[in-house]
Formats: C-alpha cells, structure tokens, sequence
C-alpha cells in the first residue's frame, strides 16, 4: 500500500470500520512511515476536536418545552386541511376565519356577524352561508380551533384553522396591560391580529404566513430568541383599539421577526424592553378539537376601555 | 418496542411518550444540519408528523426504529432547505452562545465558533456523515442505511469532510456569508 492509498483510508482506520486485510496492511504501511504517522496523528487530534465541538454545540440546543404543541397543532391541521380546501372550492373566497367569544373577550368591529346581532358566534363569512351543502361542511371546519388565553388566565377567544401557520399568542403581558382590553380579529384571510391595550397604552401583534422569500425589511437589528428580527423606531401615529378612544403616540415602535413559517408584527407603544419581552413569550395557541364552545357576544357596556368585561362564566371546552 | 407497537394501534399517549423520548435526538441532528434554531423546530413537527403517518409502515426487522428516525430526520432537513428557500444563515448567529459562554475561555469560544463556519461551509451530503458520525457516532453500516448509501461511500464521504474541515480550521478564513447586515444582540431578560 503506498502513501496515496493510505491516506485515504486513515479515517476509515481511526473509525475502526476497515476490514481485517486493509488493517494488516496499513499496519505495515504505518510501521515504517513517519509522513503517514504524523497524518494518522493529525486526523486524530481533529476527529476529537470535531466530535467534542459538535457535542458542545449541540448541548446548547434544546426542543422547546412546547415543542409537543406544535406536533398536535400539526396533527390537528393536516386533518382539517383537505376539509378547507374543499371549502374554498365550492365557495371562492370565503374568509374561513371565524371567532368565538367567551368571557368579556371584545370582538372587532369588521366582523358583520356582530353587528347583526346574531346569537351564533361561530359563523363563517361570505357566501358560504348561503350554500346549504356547505352549510353542513362548514360544521366540520369547526372541528379544529386554537386556543388564546391571555396571560392572567381570565377570558379566552378562539380562532378555527387551518389558517396556513400556527398562531402565536405571548405568554406575557406587562403588568399593567394584564388588566386592559384585548381583541382578536383578521382583517384578510390567513392573517391574525391581537390587540391589548390599557388607557394610552396599546400593543398589536400581527401574524401571517411567511412568504417565499422570509426578508426583513430596513430598521435596527435585534434579536429574539437568538432569532434575527428588525425594530422600528420613532413611528408616530393613532391606534383605535375596538369599541375605546382612539390612541395617539409619537414614540411608536414596530418590530418584525419571523418564527418558522409564521410572520409576525407587532406595533406598540410601549417600551423596547416590553416589546422585546413580549415577542420572546409568544407561543403557539394550544389547539383543540371539537367544535368551540358557542355563547352569546357579551351585552354591548358603557365601559369599553379597560378591564375584562365580566360577562359570563367560562364555559368548560369540549 | 412497546411505545411503538402500542402507537401504532393507535394510543396517542404512546405516541406523545414516544416523542418525548426522541424529541432531543430529532431536534439536536437537525439544529446540526440547518444551523437554525426555528428550522430545526419545524423539522421536529414535521419529522414526528411524518413518523405518526408512516409508523404503521415501520418494521423492527427491517432496522431500529432511531435508524428510522434518523433518515426521516436527515431527509427532512434536506428537503426543507430546497422546498422553502429559506436565506442560509451563519451558524455563528444563529447557535445561541448565551448559553455556555462563561464556562468556556474565550479561546475555546473561538474555537468552536471557526467548527460552526467549517461546517456550514461543508456541502449538505458532508455534513450529514460528519453529525451522524461524530456527533450521534453511529456506526459506518447504520449511516449507510440512513442515507441509503453504500458503506464505502460513508468512509469516502468522511475523508472528504475531514480534509475540507481541516484546511478550513487551519487557514484564517472570513466569516461564513450572513444575510445582509444581521448583528445580534441578546434579548434581556
């Protein structure tokens, strides 16, 4: 065996795989070769270094502790999906994003359904309320929904999917929005928005699919999770949280970042650190099946800028 | 052997039991592929979704089951890459270094930083050989069957890598492409 042959079988030798011919005669070869043993020793030393590094590094990684979460979201929207396609065909252009409302969760004001007054709070918009085939499928699209809970447990809203990514929803709030209003809506199909708010304090996260191309626009760079994202700085502007007074600021932020195929978009007034704290809780909305618990919109109230509205006790879900 | 036969008969706390064991095996091989912390979340999902549609397929005697999950794992980071496009990102900034900085020497650090931009600079097949070997250190034959390729070619494949791995750590080389001008900045807590 010369050199040349020897060389590329010294890996194959250090990882103990070669064959007992090829053994004996690298042996030989090594024997009397001081090039090839300085080879041998070199590649040794790098596969050592190689496999601690790559431990090293794997070490700092780690599933996320709602990592099953996303699994069962997944396992409940792949069986949903075949259904909303359907839907879509027989009726083009249905926006298959519906809510139910449970607690004093306020509803925004685009949803027609609301301003008709109608008992029924699942209800799916467009034309397809009037295709009585559809109307019996449209009950199967309810077979999936997600779950938003705001962070101090009182209240919740719920979101039916697919919507083409999993939704997020923070899992902190600043103290003193705990106790503000929120909403939940979308004003296009696949987008979702989740407002809260408090006297002149707002925050407004908006998700999405992520396009093709995931880029980040222009702004500060930042970091969320160890995951780029851009900030915004000096926006000014006015903010009109549903069914309260319209909010004007001058120091405005909007911060946007990506988690896997979900674009996110928040827009607030609040601190950076807030901002920044916020967007690292957000986590996928728990997803169940069944069709949502189905109430009454609570009674319009004179107090519609602050507070959980208490009407109603939540409903056990099915 | 049980989760998995219970599985799939259709007992989903057996399933969610056999993610839970195989979470970190599935998660940590593709955060080692695509140097992404997200992408490697997504694969998980989309590794375990895989596995609960084909487990009924799984035979033990055609190989065990981490063999398995490993090629559908290896698979999935491969396709992924090609399906969405995503921009390739630095290993350096996407390995979170806030979590063992202060136990390694800053010469340590660097260290394992020029490993992450040698290894994003490998091709795809490499750094496939080189995970499943020194970092999960399977056997020669057991790689072979996760990427469906003959035994020699694991061992050509790895001296390939080693070389290219070796001229990379031992020349200074710029960092490793970003995507614009990312820098990071800790999010505090």
């Amino acid at each position: 065996m010369n050199c040349q042959e020897v060389s590329t079988l010294l890996v194959v030798y250090l990882d103990g795989e070669v064959t007992p011919s090829e053994r004996t005669l690298l042996q030989a070869h090594l024997t009397g070769c001081h090039a090839c043993q300085e080879r041998l020793a070199e590649l040794s030393a790098l596969q050592s270094h190689l496999s601690r590094s790559l431990h090293l590094i794997a070490a700092e990684a780690a599933p996320p502790p709602d990592a099953w979460d996303f699994v069962q979201a997944g396992l409940a929207s792949s069986s949903g999906s075949k259904l909303l396609m359907w839907l879509q065909r027989l009726a083009p252009g249905v926006d298959s994003t519906y809510l139910a409302l449970q607690g004093g969760v306020k509803m925004k004001r685009g949803f027609a359904f609301v301003a008709l007054g109608v008992a029924l709070v699942a209800v799916t918009l467009g034309t397809v309320a009037f295709v009585p085939a559809a109307r019996a499928r449209a009950s199967e699209l309810l077979s999936i929904w997600f779950r938003f809970e705001s962070p101090f447990g009182d209240g919740e809203a719920g979101m039916s999917g697919p919507i083409g990514f999993i939704p997020l929803r923070p899992t902190y709030l600043p103290p003193d929005l705990q106790m503000g209003g929120s909403s939940i809506g979308g004003i296009e199909p696949e987008t979702l928005e989740l407002t809260y708010y408090r006297e002149q304090q707002f925050v407004a996260i908006t998700q999405s699919k992520a396009p093709a191309d995931a880029t980040l626009p222009a702004g500060r760079d930042v970091s969320i999770n160890g995951q780029p994202a851009v900030l915004i700085d000096g926006l000014t502007g006015t903010f009109s949280p549903f069914g309260s007074a319209e909010i004007a600021y001058t120091e405005g932020r909007r911060l946007i970042w990506y988690v896997g195929e979900t674009r996110i978009e928040m827009l607030s007034n609040l601190s950076e650190e807030e901002m920044l704290k916020i967007a690292a809780s957000m986590a996928p909305a728990p997803s169940q099946e069944g069709e949502p618990p189905v109430v009454p919109p609570p009674p319009p109230s004179g107090d519609q800028g602050e507070g959980m509205t208490g009407g109603g006790s939540l409903e056990s879900n099915p | 052997m049980d989760l998995i036969r219970r599985s799939q008969a259709g007992d989903e706390e057996a399933f969610a039991e056999l993610f839970r064991q195989y979470q970190d095996l599935v998660f940590k091989t593709a955060y080692l592929m695509t140097g992404n912390a997200d992408e490697a979340k997504d694969a998980l999902q989309e590794v375990f979704l895989q596995v609960h549609k084909a487990l009924d397929s799984f035979q033990p005697s055609r190989g065990a089951f981490t063999t398995w999950l490993h090629r559908v794992t290896v698979n999935r980071c491969l396709s992924r890459r090609r399906k969405h496009h995503l921009p390739t990102l630095s290993l350096s900034e996407d390995f979170p270094m806030s979590a063992s900085p202060r136990s390694l020497a800053e010469g340590d650090l660097e260290e394992l930083d020029a490993v992450r931009q040698a290894l994003i600079r490998l091709s795809e097949k490499l750094r496939a050989v080189v995970i499943l070997r020194y970092y999960q250190e399977l056997p020669y034959a057991e790689i072979a069957q996760i990427l469906n390729i003959p035994v020699g070619t694991v061992g050509s494949r790895l001296d390939m890598a080693l070389k290219a791995l070796r001229k990379e750590l031992e020349t200074p080389t710029e960092p490793a492409p970003t995507r614009g001008a990312l820098s990071q900045r800790e999010v505090a807590k």
